[in-house]
């Protein structure tokens, strides 16, 4: 066979290839080898791994690649910056950072009619946005040391109190619940949260009583554990982490109401596996799913259905009476991502200039 | 020194100086004075001592034993920035931060003198050492022979009780450092310093000094006049250090009327003074006191030619003698006087005023 | 004609030798930096880098709002005050190490970048870990009954200050070292053969002959001290926050124009004390030009 020969003979075989019906790259996109899911690393990762992604190969035979990488922020970059040939599929996002993220045009609207979406009849409308539905959520409140703290604080309020000076950790601005601390402000305040100026003026007030500015969650659980904080805003989920370190810690649901946090599930834009992204995005809401997650975590899941199947003591944890469901304030996120970059300057002037 | 007379004259004197360096003795019990006005050199080759000495004046060293003065104080434990030198290095040492200007004025400087007569004092050391115009030029702008200069400028502007100098020409070309020895030394006698000079070059050495001492192990094996360090050597090392001799063994025959017949190997030839017969002798003769006959003339020594090298002024002749080499030098006086060819038979004479005795006695062998 | 052929072929080889290292240094350095700095004049925008209008209002700000003022002071005295104790400490040490054998200098030497190969993060949770509220001074003054409430000795100037310092010093001490062990001893005893006493030969002689050793620390010092962040971060937490942190915030609320900004402001300071250092050492004196 001489060159010319064995050129043709390739090339025939490329054109074979590419017109067979049944050949591998036809297969390949009615359906991946495998899907990227953009996530958080650590235990969340393992979580997701453990529960939604081993569930989503068996049923699909599509193998799940997490992107344990990035912040949140920088899974919106990702997405928008690999618009034109998607790599990624689903991504994974909490409530403060979603009106951002379509804002950027990185989330594919949610098709909420369809079939693969048989989930989402059980999750409360409060959990499902345009682009994003909620898989697991905690109300954020008080958590104080009962060994350091005579006078048990009952709400926001409390947290004010001069006999806290020094020992207050709250999650600093640059944390994804930075901006949280003025409508808590302005709660405290007694102005419903969302007057600003009233929050901006607690935050002066707070700031004098010289608080511990945590820039993660870790370091609010740690400082509570080391008793360099006898006071401070967590989640009612991690306060059961605390606990478990032997801290004499309790969680309060403040009288004003607890925010709420939640954290879900978006479809990246211009993923090339609309329909199996759908496929995953429903497995998140699944009971079975979402107990794994409350088992590690603690967190109460979004799906009505989840409650009842765990076991009798992670119930009674993540149980929230309806009354206390009442009372779970729904944060206007959309405005304070747009007064994100102004309230961190504001912030930052407060808290950095003295 | 047992003279008391001219410890009172010297600029630099030793007494019973020991230095060690853990257990090797870098000078060993040296005494010495040097006469003020005097170039002294300090000859030796490497690791004899002649450094450390150097360095034992400037109080970069301290003695273990012994004491040093600079004109009669005791500096022993002086600290150098308070003795009363100055030092050419052997790399110069110039500072390259700063002009020659600044270079030459610094020691004016740290001595407090005042701006206006430094400026003058530094102007005139420029011009001794033909430098003028080159004050606010770098070393590093400079050629060798200028940074030398420089070096030496910046050392006499101190006017110092003894200038010192540690093989500062070791650095330079072989022709700019010729005349670099007599500008040196002119500059030198115009200023009447008291100069120490450290070289392991025996032809510098006898260029430059007034006295010499040949430094061996840390002991001064002979100290003197260069003229009577090169003709009267007192030992083998002296001898052949400075310049080429020919070692003869020999043993005293007869004696009497103040010379004696000795005889070598190859013959027997007179000798200046009287020694018990017997007696075995070194003696040493320089090659160009060698004197060469043609053939074998009675009263000369027979010899063999065994290579001649010619040197242009003179050439050099290798001869064996009763089995033993000699060397000599025949001036180009005229052709004939350096007509000799290998394998010729001729005759060689000693003079017995140029055959000097070394200390030490003679060998088992030659 | 042979010969200028050969010419030709010899530039074009020498072309070829400085071409990849100028791609790299054209494409890795020279563009970011003038997209950055393009970036810089434009107004923010909440879905891309940059919005289509062009401003000045970001370097505006950064130079009439008094909060940025306050800011860069800061970020200087920092610096002031890290280089102060570096040149200090750093020269003493370096002082001590440089007359040693080379092979004792360079273990001791090598002893001291041991810390430089731990993380900064590692390093700052140890700062932490001593001076928090919890840490180890804290817990002694409350122990030996000298205080009752723990110090707020973490978020703090000098907590910032020292933390960054321990990790420059060595920078400081290994170019010093390495100028001082350079020094040609001759050159000392030249100036102490010419009257200067041990501190007149430290001023005239050893000082300015180390001078491009303390020059090339005190801007690697500096130049790291700007950039720190993870450092300035822990320690120094929200309250004691530098220019740097005012990047990664502005970046955080997506307001890169105004990060590419402060960036050149950052860029502009190190210019300027980077000329300063230089101008007061004059290093380059060694070599003989001035």
């Amino acid at each position: 066979m001489d060159r010319r020969q064995l050129l043709l003979g390739t090339g025939a075989l490329a054109a074979g290839g590419l017109v067979h019906p049944f050949s591998g790259k036809a297969l390949a996109q009615g359906k991946p080898s495998q899907m990227v899911l953009m996530t958080w690393g650590g235990l969340w990762g393992d979580c997701m791994k453990e529960s939604a992604d081993t569930a989503f190969e068996k049923a699909t035979g599509v193998k799940i690649i997490q992107d344990r990488g990035s912040s949140p922020g920088e899974r919106i970059t990702k997405i928008k910056v690999s618009v034109a040939d998607q790599k990624f599929d689903i991504v994974q996002l909490h409530d403060g950072i979603v009106p951002l993220a379509v804002s950027q045009g990185a989330l594919e609207p949610i098709n909420k009619a369809s079939p693969r979406l048989t989930n989402l009849k059980n999750v409360p409308e409060r959990f499902v946005q345009s682009h994003w539905i909620a898989m697991i959520y905690s109300p954020l409140g008080i958590i104080y040391n009962t060994k350091l703290v005579k006078n048990p604080p009952k709400s926001f309020a409390d947290l004010w109190r001069p006999e806290f000076k020094n020992q207050i950790v709250l999650p600093e601005i640059t944390h994804s619940i930075g901006p949280y601390i003025i409508p808590i402000g302005s709660i405290a305040a007694g102005k419903g949260p969302n007057d600003a100026e009233a929050g901006f003026e607690m935050l002066k007030k707070i700031n004098a009583l010289q608080p511990i500015w945590a820039k993660d969650t870790d370091t609010i659980m740690n400082a509570l554990r080391n008793e360099e904080a006898a006071i401070g805003l967590l989640y009612k989920s991690q306060s059961f982490t605390v606990k478990g370190w032997n801290t004499p810690v309790e969680w309060v649901f403040p009288s004003e109401g607890a925010i709420l946090y939640s954290s879900g599930t978006g479809i990246a834009k211009g993923t090339k596996n609309l329909e199996l992204a759908e496929e995953y995005l429903n497995l998140t809401l699944d009971p079975k799913v979402q107990t794994v997650a409350a088992q590690k975590f603690n967190y109460p899941g979004t799906n009505t259905g989840t409650e009842a199947i765990l076991p009798p003591d992670l119930q009674a944890r993540v149980k929230a009476s309806p009354e206390e469901m009442g009372k779970l304030i729904d944060l206007d996120h959309a405005t304070l991502a747009a007064k994100r970059a102004e309230w961190t300057d504001r912030w930052n002037r407060i808290i950095s200039a003295g | 020194m047992s003279d008391s007379g001219s410890a009172a004259l010297s600029d630099v004197r030793f007494e019973r100086v020991t230095k060690r360096y853990g257990k090797a003795v870098a000078v060993k019990a040296l005494s010495l004075a040097i006469p003020r006005g005097s170039f002294f050199s300090l000859l030796g080759p490497s690791g004899c001592g002649k450094t450390t000495t150097l360095r034992l004046i400037a109080g970069f060293e301290t003695p273990d034993e012994g004491d040093v003065f600079i004109r009669d104080t005791r500096v022993t434990e002086t600290a150098p920035y308070r003795r009363d030198f100055a030092m050419v290095f052997q790399n110069f040492a110039l500072f390259p931060h700063l002009t020659v200007a600044d270079n030459v004025a610094f020691g004016l400087r740290m001595s407090g003198v005042a701006r206006e007569e430094r400026a003058k004092a530094v102007e005139a050391a420029l011009a001794m050492v033909k430098l003028t115009g080159f004050a606010e030029r770098y070393p590093k702008q400079l050629s060798g022979g200028q940074q030398q200069r420089v070096a030496i400028a910046r050392a006499i502007v101190m006017k110092p009780a003894v200038l010192l100098l540690d093989e500062p020409l070791g650095a330079l070309d072989k022709n700019l450092r010729e005349s670099m020895q007599v500008e040196l030394r002119s500059l030198q006698r115009e200023l009447g310093l008291t100069t120490v000079f450290v070289t392991h070059d025996q032809e510098e050495a006898l260029t430059m000094s007034d006295s010499i001492a040949v430094m061996r192990d840390g002991v001064i094996e002979q100290l003197g006049a260069p003229r009577e360090i090169y003709e009267r050597p007192a030992t083998e090392f002296v001898a052949t250090f400075l310049g080429a001799s020919n070692l003869i063994d020999a043993t005293v025959v007869e004696s009497g009327n103040g010379s004696s017949q000795v005889e070598a190997t190859f013959g027997r030839f007179t000798l200046a003074g009287s020694h018990p017969a017997g007696e075995r002798l070194r003696l040493a003769i320089r090659p160009e006191r060698v004197l060469l006959k043609p053939g074998r003339d009675s009263g000369a020594l027979p010899a063999i030619v065994r290579d001649v090298v010619y040197r242009g002024m003179s050439a050099h002749v290798f001869l064996e003698s009763g089995g033993l080499p000699l060397l000599a030098f025949v001036q180009n006086a005229a052709s004939a006087a350096i007509d000799w060819s290998p394998g010729q038979e001729v005759g060689i004479v000693l003079p017995a005023e140029s055959l000097v005795r070394l200390n030490g006695g003679a060998q088992a062998h030659g | 004609m042979a010969s200028g052929s050969f010419r030709l072929t010899r530039r074009w080889a020498a072309f070829a030798l400085v071409a990849p290292p100028l791609l790299v240094f054209l494409v890795f350095f020279v563009v970011p930096l003038v997209s950055l700095f393009w970036v810089s004049f434009h107004a923010p925008s909440q879905s891309e880098l940059y919005g289509p209008e062009l401003t000045l209002e970001h370097y505006a700000t950064i130079l009439t709002d008094p909060f940025y003022h306050t800011i860069i002071l800061r970020t200087l005295s920092t610096g002031a005050v890290i280089l102060a104790l570096c040149l200090v400490l750093g020269y003493a040490t370096a002082y001590v190490l440089a007359p040693l054998p080379p092979r004792k200098r360079l273990l001791l030497l090598l002893l001291l970048v041991v810390p430089l190969m731990v993380s900064n993060v590692v390093r700052a949770y140890g700062w932490i870990a001593i001076l928090g509220r919890q840490g180890l001074v804290n817990a002694v003054l409350r122990d030996t009954g000298l205080i009752e409430r723990p110090l707020l000795l973490l978020n703090s100037f000098e907590a910032v200050s020292f933390g960054l310092m321990t990790i420059m010093l060595p920078y400081m001490v290994i170019s010093v070292a390495n100028a001082l062990a350079s020094i040609d001893a001759q050159y000392k005893e030249a100036a102490q053969s010419l009257r200067a006493d041990p501190v007149r030969t430290f001023i005239h002689v050893t000082w300015p002959l180390s001078s491009p050793g303390v020059a090339s620390g005190m801007l690697l010092v500096f130049l790291l001290t700007l950039s720190a962040y993870v450092t300035i971060t822990l320690l120094g937490g929200p309250r004691m926050k530098l220019l740097v942190s005012l990047v990664f915030d502005s970046v955080g609320s997506f307001r890169w124009p105004l990060a590419a900004a402060i960036s050149f402001a950052l860029l502009v300071m190190a210019l300027i004390v980077s000329g300063l250092i230089m101008a007061l050492l004059r290093p380059q004196r060694v070599q003989g030009r001035g």
